[in-house]
């Protein structure tokens, strides 16, 4: 049916994997971090749709429900996150994660 | 004899009337409008209860015989213990036999006419409510220990009359003497007390199976069991060690209570306490106690001839040495305390001999003219306000009544014929005498119970002497002397009857029953001489050895003259500048050293070692508990700089060990699983 | 059945959580609570008339219960709880501590409904660890009690309260978790079919004798910390000089009890060979922890301090009843702990009252007190006189009878803890001589006796203290209905 071997979704899911990582650890931006982890959840989910679209018979519906789930926790994450990015600079005037470092004390 | 069952079976009553008292004045009294009406109620409940003792007692005398009523089981154990499959049960029960008669008779009397007598001695006193609340219980707790059925509920009430003296030796709480003096008094009876406790353990482990098959610890402790054998004459033979230790326990708890030496000092400084208190309870009663605990013991467990050694001397010994003490005192009550203490070793010294009616004989009619002593004391302490007989003086004229009442007490005391003491005090001596061809080792200390009888004489006429005679008080400031209301004046007449003639109850028949070795216990015959003593030799009551009496009469009529030649008219004898004796002199004033050097043991020496302890425990084991929590803050403050707070570093933790997890799990995973065996 | 275990822990669950929302109104519903859970166990007394044997369908406990809770392959964890008489009365102790300590704190201000929902809760982790019978259940009941009792500490506490608060909770944890490993250790070695008592009890008995040993070691640890042995005794004066009132009140009335009861539940009645075989170890450690307690006591100042020291003396004394390992010392052991919970309650009510009436614990800086103010005085002389043994009051006849069963084993070695008692009433006394009695030193010009709700408190204390002295057979026959501390084989 298909002439795309799953390893190349695989390796699409892993630099996108390495790509957000490459975000989270390198930006200090929130707003630029939350992008990073929604690029990095982008390869977990894509790795779901992936073994349910070949695991063959019957057994691929839980992968796409997980797929699904997930695209919704991505957003109300998202929601989240943006919530407190809000909250950080109307409080601190900045949303610079380094700076936010109270909660060490 | 249905009459005399209906009359014991009611003794129950006779703690629960003080009780029911104590119960009213501890809750109302101090509401109550006029102060006294509490005294009221404690003096007509212990009226009742003297109706009922002496009752008791006269069908006792009509009727020998025990009847005990072991209702209630207060503690039922059911689990095997020791011997036991079945456990054991501990009852309590009253008890009348003769003995427990003799005692009751005491107790309600003396303690009916103290009651009396402190409605106006005490009638100034604030803390009425309080002072009859306390006494009331006290002699609640002391029928109950006189009416107990078994070494237990004897315990309880032991330890409970305990504390009602140390309540009443603190009644002035306020004067830190008399608070230290009750604190004292407590500890070192206390020390008696749990040596006793380990005697009854004692005699639990020896006698546990004793008394026929159900066991006499099985039916709780009784002092009779039921138709089985007399415990004491299991007592066969010298040779059980831990019968031996027993009787010495129950010996140290005598001596605790009764002020026998070593454990005498605190009852002098009890005298803190109202001199009421001293008259009940430190020499008429709780005192005996420990008299009437060697008493029981003998007559129901048995001791062995070394522990009669032991008590022999401890009683022989303390007679002689308190009399010591009480011919310096400047104090008129003090004077009176050591001597309750020496008449207490005569006591001790005759049921050690193997004579125990002889010893509760003498404990009869010394509570009498004893508290005779105490309370014409007593109307001299009320009329005058000091209790320092170098103060006093003259006071005959004053007080006509107490003069002759504290004669004829002091008569008594000193065993001059025909006064109660003599009978009682000839029949101990005697008796002791009749024993030291097979026990040699009687000999020196019935010499100082011998020598006592003189010692005796002198230092309770010294007393007299300087308080009554001479022509008026040496200290002038005293203020005019006046005798009492007719509540004290009542119980110093009914005293100085009994004081008088308490000694020829023994030629009354139905009283010398009660002290006739012929009565039974349990249904069997005892031996009431104390068992180990192959051929007992019962006492004649009042016909004593006439050389003895010969003796001990001279003696006291030596005493009562060296005490007319030094202190007659108003004398005072003081000893000659350089005498020999003054360093003597300092050593009985200081009491031989001794409190001292209880004091020392208590506040230097345990106090020491009970703050190098807290030293230990907080500095070594709390600092090691210290010094591991630091270890734990220093590492922690170590790794605590990883943490940064930023989250891209917690980030980059996370990857850092997950990778680092992987690659562990890459390489080590082959081999873990080889390692095991597992698929 | 009726389920009156689950009952009485739903209603303290609900006060509890009533109490912390009421606000100024915290204190009546921790009332009602207390008086409900009172009304409870003393229908578990009445409805107690005896146990069901072992075996046989039988499971040795009354009013027992149990639901299926985890299910997994290899694993099956009931909550089952269920009463024997030795948990009976110690349920009838918490339910009493908790009214008087309810009714002594009535006038707390300091956020109340706070205060009253933790007193309730500790209460609540007490009574669940005295009627659980599964050890995940046990061993949640045991931590539940931790949480609230460090709160209480570390905010109602004294000056030092956040120092001993912290050393308390870190201190028993850690003892809980080597008590948590140990009993799962012992569930998996002996393979018991489930986690519930009559199970275990039915698997254990037949561990290897050096398994028992370890495990019996380990829990002994762990229970050991919370009576408190020497030498892990230390978090015990730190706990109790900065804890507020109530909060020494329950700590010394019922933590300490836990470790007793956990003892003989978990490790006489399981491990019976691996106790009689750690005897000695128990002995040397209890007659040093009797003899440490109360030399310590005699060298305090702090009034407070010098109570938590005797409470070591006393634990001290249970642990050589229980560890005489004999029927009647069993029964000793319960009948001390329940009369160390009334007195010690008493206790560190008075010390509490002569804080906030004299402005200080110091016992040489007070003097007077009797004249001053006679009630609290009173209740002072009770509680030490019913400390230090005196007949007629609830400790004589425990101490009495653990005194006979250690007489009973160990013949001459009783010496100890007798002589011991002297140094008791001795430091006792010196306390009553210099606080009490003699002319009026120290505190404010004016005192003002005992306000209503401290006298009430410590008057239900006082009353069963002389009750239960005059009638120990209440308790004793309601003790001794269980496998170890009865006439049952």
């Amino acid at each position: 049916m298909s002439a795309i071997p799953p390893v190349d979704f695989l390796a699409l899911s892993a630099i996108l994997l390495g790509i957000g990582l490459f975000g989270i650890l390198t930006r200090r931006n929130f707003i630029l971090l939350l992008i990073s982890i929604e690029i990095a959840m982008n390869a977990a989910i894509l790795n779901f749709v992936v073994f349910a679209a070949y695991s063959g018979t019957g057994g691929g519906i839980g992968g796409q429900a997980a797929a699904v789930v997930l695209v919704g926790l991505a957003a109300t994450e998202v929601a989240v996150g943006l919530a407190i990015v809000l909250a950080l600079n109307r409080v601190r005037g900045s949303i610079n994660v380094a700076e936010a470092t109270t909660l060490r004390q | 004899m249905g009459a005399l069952d209906f009359l014991f079976g009611w003794a129950f009553l006779v703690p629960l009337l003080p009780a029911l008292a104590f119960v009213i004045i501890g809750l109302g009294g101090s509401r109550m409008k006029r102060l006294e009406w509490g005294g009221w109620v404690a003096v007509g409940l212990s009226f009742v209860a003297m109706v009922i003792g002496v009752l008791i007692g006269i069908g006792e005398m009509l009727s020998p015989g025990t009847y005990t009523d072991t209702s209630t089981v207060w503690l039922n154990v059911p689990t095997p213990v020791g011997p036991f499959p079945n456990g054991f049960s501990l009852v309590m029960g009253t008890l009348v036999d003769p003995v427990s008669a003799l005692m009751l008779l005491v107790v309600t009397i003396v303690g009916f006419l103290v009651m009396l007598y402190s409605i106006g001695y005490m009638h100034h006193d604030r803390g009425l409510p309080r002072y009859y609340a306390e006494l009331s219980l006290f002699l609640t707790a002391m029928i109950g220990l006189v009416l107990s059925d078994n070494l237990l509920e004897f315990f309880l009430f032991w330890e409970l009359v305990g504390v009602c003296s140390y309540f009443l030796i603190g009644f002035y709480y306020e004067k830190p003497s008399a608070a230290s003096a009750a604190k004292e008094a407590f500890l070192v009876t206390r020390i008696g007390d749990v040596l006793f406790l380990l005697g009854v353990f004692l005699y639990f482990a020896t006698y546990a199976l004793a008394g026929g098959g159900a066991g006499w610890a099985a039916a709780g402790f009784k002092f009779a069991s039921g138709n089985g054998p007399f415990l004491g004459s299991l007592v066969t033979s010298a040779s059980s060690p831990t019968l031996t230790i027993a009787g010495l326990m129950m010996l140290a708890g005598a001596a605790g209570k009764s002020a026998q030496f070593p454990l005498h000092v605190w009852l002098p400084d009890a005298m803190e306490g109202p001199t009421t208190v001293s008259a009940l309870i430190h020499a008429a009663t709780m005192v005996a106690a420990g008299v009437y605990l060697l008493a029981v013991t003998s007559l129901f467990l048995g001791f062995t001839p070394t522990d009669q050694l032991a008590i022999v001397a401890i009683g022989g010994f303390t007679t002689f040495f308190a009399a010591t003490m009480a011919v310096v005192q400047p104090d008129i009550k003090r004077v009176i305390a050591y001597s309750t203490i020496s008449q207490l070793g005569y006591m001790v010294l005759a049921v050690g001999a193997g004579f125990t009616m002889v010893g509760m004989f003498h404990l009869f009619t010394h509570a009498f003219f004893k508290a005779l002593l105490f309370l014409a004391a007593g109307s001299v302490i009320h009329a005058i306000g000091t209790q320092d007989l170098f103060k006093m003086g003259g006071l005959r004229k004053r007080l006509p009544l107490t003069y002759v009442a504290f004669l004829v007490g002091a008569l008594s005391l000193s065993g001059i014929p025909p006064f109660a003491g003599f009978f009682s005090k000839d029949d101990v001596l005697s008796s002791v005498y009749s024993q030291l061809g097979s026990h040699p080792a009687y000999w020196p200390f019935f010499l100082l119970a011998l020598g006592a009888v003189f010692l005796t004489a002198y230092y309770i006429f010294r007393a007299f002497l300087l308080a009554f005679h001479g022509a008026s008080p040496r200290d002038p400031a005293l203020p005019e002397a006046h005798e009492g209301p007719w509540v004290m004046r009542v119980p110093l007449v009914v005293l100085s009857v009994l004081a008088f003639g308490a000694g020829f109850f023994v030629f009354v028949p139905a009283f010398a029953g009660l002290l006739s070795p012929g009565f039974t216990i349990g249904g069997v015959v005892p031996a009431l001489q104390g068992v180990a003593l192959g051929a007992n030799v019962p006492p004649v009551y009042g016909t004593a050895d006439l050389a003895i009496s010969a003796v001990s009469l001279a003696l006291a009529a030596g005493g009562v003259l060296t005490a007319w030649r030094l202190w007659g008219n108003g004398r005072v004898y003081a000893l000659p500048e350089g005498s020999g004796l003054a360093p003597v002199r300092r050593l009985l004033l200081n009491r031989y050293y001794m409190k001292a050097g209880y004091d020392w043991v208590g506040q230097r020496a345990v106090y020491s070692v009970a703050r190098a302890a807290d030293f230990v425990d907080q500095f070594i084991i709390d600092g090691t508990v210290r010094g591991i929590e630091r270890t734990f803050a220093r590492m922690s403050d170590g790794l605590r700089r990883i943490q940064t707070g930023v989250v891209s570093d917690y980030a980059a933790y996370v990857v850092t060990g997950v990778v680092g997890l992987l690659l562990l799990l890459l390489f080590l995973g082959p081999w873990i699983v080889t390692a095991i065996g597992g698929g | 059945m009726f389920p009156i275990i689950s009952l009485t822990l739903a209603t303290l669950l609900v006060g509890t959580l009533l109490t912390f929302v009421a606000g100024a109104r915290a204190r009546w519903v921790a009332l009602a609570t207390s008086i409900v859970f009172l009304f409870e166990a003393s229908a578990m007394l009445l409805g107690f008339t005896g146990l069901p044997q072992f075996g046989s369908g039988g499971t040795g406990f009354a009013e027992s219960e149990s639901y299926a809770w985890i299910h997994l392959g290899w694993l099956t964890i009931n909550y089952s709880v269920g009463l024997d008489g030795i948990s009976l009365v110690l349920v009838l102790l918490t339910a009493f501590l908790q009214l008087a300590t309810v009714i002594y704190s009535w006038e707390e201000s300091r956020r109340p409904g706070a205060w009253f929902g933790l007193v309730l809760l500790t209460c609540l982790g007490c009574l669940g660890v005295f009627v659980a019978l599964d050890i995940l259940l046990f061993f949640l009941f045991w931590e539940a009690v931790l949480v609230p009792m460090f709160f209480l500490i570390a905010y109602w506490g004294g000056p030092r309260r956040r120092y001993a608060a912290m050393k308390f909770f870190v201190y028993t944890h850690v003892a809980s978790v080597v008590m948590l490993v140990a009993l799962f250790a012992m569930a998996f070695y002996s393979g018991a079919a489930s986690f519930d008592f009559p199970d275990l009890y039915a698997a254990t008995h037949g561990l290897a004798a050096t398994t028992q040993v370890f495990l019996a070691l380990a829990l002994f640890f762990g229970f050991g910390v919370k009576f408190p042995i020497v030498p892990f005794h230390t978090w015990l004066p730190d706990a109790h000089v900065e804890a507020p009132t109530g909060g020494s009140v329950l700590l010394a009335g019922l933590l300490l009890k836990l470790g007793g009861y956990g003892l003989i539940r978990w490790v006489v009645e399981l491990l019976p060979q691996g106790i009689s075989l750690i005897a000695p170890l128990l002995f040397v450690i209890a007659m040093v922890s009797i003899v440490w307690g109360s030399v310590l006591s005699l060298s305090q100042r702090d009034l407070k301090r010098m109570v938590a020291y005797s409470s070591i003396n006393h634990m001290g004394i249970v642990l050589l009843a229980i560890a005489v390992h004999s029927p009647v010392g069993l029964m000793a052991a319960v009948l001390l702990m329940f009369a160390h919970g009334i007195v010690s309650g008493l206790l560190f009510m008075v010390s509490g009252s002569v804080h906030h009436t004299y402005g200080t614990r110091d016992i040489p800086s007070v003097g007077g007190i009797t004249s001053r103010t006679p009630m609290l005085a009173t209740m002072i002389m009770v509680g030490s006189l019913a400390s230090l043994g005196l007949p007629a009051l609830i400790s004589f006849p425990a101490e009495f009878t653990a005194l006979l069963a250690t007489w009973d084993r160990l013949a001459y070695w009783v010496v100890v803890p007798l002589v011991i008692l002297v140094v008791t009433a001795a430091f006792y006394l010196w306390m009553m001589q210099r606080l009490l009695f003699g002319p009026a030193k120290g505190g404010p010009e004016v005192v003002h006796d005992l306000p209503w709700y401290e006298g009430a408190g410590m008057a239900i204390l006082v009353a069963l203290t002389v009750l239960y002295g005059i009638l120990p057979a209440l308790l004793v026959n309601v003790i001794v209905q269980s496998p170890v501390s009865g006439p049952f084989p």
